[in-house]
C-alpha cells in the first residue's frame, strides 16, 4: 500500500517536472520567436523607407547614380525570401553599408542636406537602423538562453525527445562594432 | 537582466511587506490608544484599530494602481505628444523601448518647463510613460537624450516607480498615522496607567517615520545607480548619459539656481522629485547627514563612475561602482558570474546618428514649445508678416493684433 503510494507520487512528482520543463522550453523558444518578429518589422520597416530616400536623394546626386543603384540592388537582395539567418544577416548588413555610404556622400551635397524631406527620411533611417541593431541584440540574447536551456541537464533529455532545433545568432557586420577606447 | 528584476521585485515585496506590517501594527496601536478604558480586555478598540486600517490599506494600493500615473502627470502639467510632432524623442523612446525588450512603448509627455529634467512613471503598458521637459529637449542632442531616455525606460524595466508610488504612499501614511498615535497618547495622558504597551507604541511612533524613510532613501538611491547600470547596456554608450548628467547638473548650479526654486512646475514638482533623473532640491555638496536623507546619489558621483567605464554592460559599471562609490557591490557579484554576462563593448555612435548634430539650442527650443503647444491644443495664426501667433486655448478673445506689423486677425471659433 504504502509502496504503490509512494510510486504514485513519485511518477505525479516526474510528470509535473516533465510538463513544468518542456513549457520552459516553449516559452524560451517564443521568446526567440517575439525577438525575431521585433527584428522583421524593423527590416521592412527600413525596405519601405529606401525608395522614398532614393526617390529624394535623385535629384540632388546626379552623379552618384552608381551608390543609388547599389542600394536598389541591396535592398532587393535583402527582401529576397531566405529561411538561412546567417545568409539573411549578411545580405542585410550590405544594405546598411551601403546606405551608410549615401549618407556619408550626402556630405558634399549642401542642398541635399539642407532639404527638410532628406533629413526627415536620415531621422527615420537613422532610428530604423538602431532599432535594428538593438532588436538583433535582444534577439542573440534569447538564442543565447535558448541554448543554454537546451544543452542543460535535465532538460536535454526533453529537448531530444520533441526534437527541439538549435537556433541562429544573427551576426552583426564586424566593421560596426568600433570599440571606443575612452580617455581620462 | 531579468535576475536584476527579480531582485528588484523580491527587495520591492520584503520592503512592502515590512511597510504593511509597519501599517496594520499602527492602525491597531491608534485603535488601542483610542480605546476608552485600556483594560477593556476585549481589546475592541485595537481591533477596530486594525480593520480600519486593513481597509484604506487597500483603498490605498487600489487607488496608485488605477491613477498614480495619471495625478503625477497632471501635478506637473505633461501634455502627450505624437510622433509627429517630435519625430527625434519618438523615434528615441522606441529605440530604447526595442533594446531594453520592453514589449511596449510608454506613453510621452512634454512638460512645459526651461528647467532641464525627465522622469517616467508606471509599469505596464496601460500606465507606463516617459516625461520630458522642454528645457531638456533643447540643451542635450540626440545621444545625450538617448542616454537620459535609457535611463527612464531602466526605471519602468525595473519595477521602480511601483516601488516609489507605493512605498511612497505608504510612507506618507505611516507618518499620519504615527502622528496621530502621538495625539491619542497626548489625550490619554491624563488617564491613569497606560503601561508598557502604550510607551513602546509611543517611541515606535517617534523613531519609525524615520526608519522607514532612512530604508526608502537608500533603496531609492540605489535604484539610480542601477538605472544608470541598465541605460549603459540598453545605449552602449555611457559617454551620453554622462554628458547629459553633466549639462543637466551645470544648468541648475551657474547661477540659475534662484530660477529653480522659483519655478511653479518645480514646486509642485516636489511631490515628484524623486522620480526626476536629476533631483533639483538637493545640494551637490551634501554632507554625511544630508547624502542620507536624498532621493538622488550625488550626480558628480554618478558622471564620475559613467566616465570611467571601459565597456557597456553591468558587470564593468559593477567594478567601477565598487571603485568610486564603495566597496560594496551595487548587484551582488554571485549572480553576474552565474549570469556569465559578456563584457559589451563601448560602440560609439556614427555621425549621422546625430541627426540635430547641427541644430542650435534655440530651434530645438522652438520645436519642443511648438509641439507642447499643439498638444496643449493653442491656435496657430500665420500672419503675412511670417509671425506665428499661438493662442491659448483658455485665452477667449475674438481678434487679435499681430505684434510686429500691427494686423488684426479674427479668431474663429
Amino acid at each position: 500500500m504504502t509502496v504503490s503510494i509512494i510510486l504514485i507520487l513519485l511518477g505525479l512528482l516526474i510528470l509535473i517536472g516533465f510538463i513544468s520543463t518542456y513549457n520552459g522550453l516553449i516559452s524560451c523558444k517564443n521568446n526567440v520567436k517575439n525577438a525575431w518578429a521585433q527584428i522583421d518589422t524593423q527590416l521592412k520597416r527600413r525596405y519601405d523607407l529606401i525608395p522614398n530616400l532614393i526617390e529624394c536623394a535623385k535629384g540632388y546626386m546626379e552623379y552618384e547614380k552608381n551608390t543609388l543603384l547599389n542600394i536598389v540592388n541591396a535592398r532587393s537582395l535583402a527582401m529576397k525570401q531566405t529561411d538561412n539567418i546567417k545568409e539573411k544577416a549578411e545580405a542585410e548588413n550590405q544594405l546598411t553599408s551601403t546606405i551608410k555610404s549615401l549618407f556619408a556622400l550626402s556630405e558634399n551635397y549642401p542642398e541635399l542636406k539642407a532639404s527638410e524631406n532628406f533629413l526627415q527620411l536620415q531621422e527615420e533611417l537613422t532610428s530604423t537602423e538602431n532599432k535594428i541593431s538593438y532588436a538583433r541584440i535582444a534577439y542573440n540574447d534569447a538564442v543565447m538562453f535558448y541554448q543554454n536551456k537546451k544543452e542543460q541537464f535535465p532538460t536535454n533529455i526533453i529537448a531530444t525527445i520533441f526534437n527541439f532545433k538549435d537556433m541562429e545568432f544573427f551576426e552583426a557586420n564586424e566593421n560596426e562594432k568600433e570599440v571606443v577606447k575612452v580617455k581620462f | 537582466m531579468w535576475f536584476i528584476i527579480e531582485q528588484n521585485k523580491r527587495k520591492t515585496a520584503i520592503f512592502l511587506v515590512i511597510l504593511t506590517l509597519f501599517f496594520l501594527f499602527f492602525g491597531t496601536a491608534l485603535g488601542f490608544s483610542f480605546s476608552s478604558d485600556l483594560y477593556d480586555r476585549t481589546y475592541y478598540g485595537s481591533f477596530m484599530g486594525f480593520l480600519i486600517s486593513l481597509i484604506c490599506f487597500i483603498g490605498i494600493i487600489i487607488y496608485t494602481k488605477f491613477n498614480a500615473s495619471k495625478f503625477f502627470l497632471n501635478q506637473v502639467g505633461a501634455a502627450p505628444i505624437k510622433k509627429e510632432d517630435l519625430p527625434i524623442l519618438y523615434n528615441v523612446v522606441e529605440e530604447m523601448s526595442i533594446s531594453a525588450s520592453l514589449g511596449f512603448i510608454p506613453k510621452i509627455y512634454i512638460i512645459n518647463s526651461e528647467i532641464p529634467n525627465a522622469f517616467s512613471i508606471g509599469i505596464n503598458e496601460k500606465n507606463a510613460a516617459v516625461a520630458v521637459t522642454v528645457g531638456l529637449l533643447s540643451i542635450l542632442n540626440r545621444d545625450e537624450l538617448q542616454g537620459v531616455i535609457a535611463h527612464e525606460i531602466a526605471h519602468i524595466k525595473n519595477l521602480d516607480s511601483l516601488y516609489l508610488m507605493y512605498a511612497g504612499v505608504i510612507f506618507g501614511v505611516v507618518v499620519c498615522v504615527s502622528d496621530a498615535i502621538l495625539r491619542g497618547f497626548a489625550r490619554s495622558r491624563n488617564r491613569k496607567g497606560g503601561g508598557a504597551a502604550l510607551l513602546i507604541a509611543l517611541i515606535l511612533a517617534l523613531i519609525s517615520p524615520i526608519l522607514v524613510k532612512l530604508l526608502y532613501l537608500t533603496i531609492s538611491r540605489k535604484r539610480e545607480y542601477l538605472a544608470d547600470a541598465c541605460a549603459c547596456g540598453y545605449t552602449r554608450y555611457p559617454t551620453g548619459l554622462a554628458s547629459a548628467l553633466n549639462k543637466i547638473s551645470n544648468f541648475s548650479y551657474s547661477g540659475n539656481k534662484n530660477t529653480v526654486i522659483k519655478d511653479e512646475k518645480m514646486n509642485s514638482g516636489k511631490i515628484v522629485s524623486c522620480l526626476y533623473i536629476h533631483n533639483f532640491l538637493q545640494k551637490e555638496k551634501s554632507n554625511f547627514f544630508e547624502e542620507l536623507f536624498s532621493t538622488h546619489p550625488s550626480t558628480s558621483k554618478r558622471i564620475q563612475i559613467l566616465k570611467q567605464m571601459g565597456a557597456s554592460d553591468i558587470g564593468e559599471y559593477n567594478k567601477v561602482y565598487r571603485a568610486v562609490v564603495s566597496d560594496k557591490a551595487l548587484i551582488n557579484d554571485k549572480n553576474l558570474i552565474k549570469m556569465n554576462i559578456q563584457s559589451i563593448p563601448i560602440i560609439k555612435p556614427l555621425i549621422e546618428q546625430t541627426t540635430d548634430a547641427k541644430d542650435s539650442r534655440i530651434n530645438r527650443q522652438r520645436k519642443a514649445k511648438d509641439s507642447f503647444k499643439k498638444a496643449m491644443n493653442y491656435k496657430v495664426i500665420h500672419c503675412d508678416c511670417d509671425a506665428k501667433l499661438k493662442i491659448p486655448p483658455e485665452l477667449q478673445i475674438s481678434e487679435i493684433t499681430c505684434p510686429s506689423c500691427n494686423k488684426v486677425h479674427k479668431i474663429l471659433a
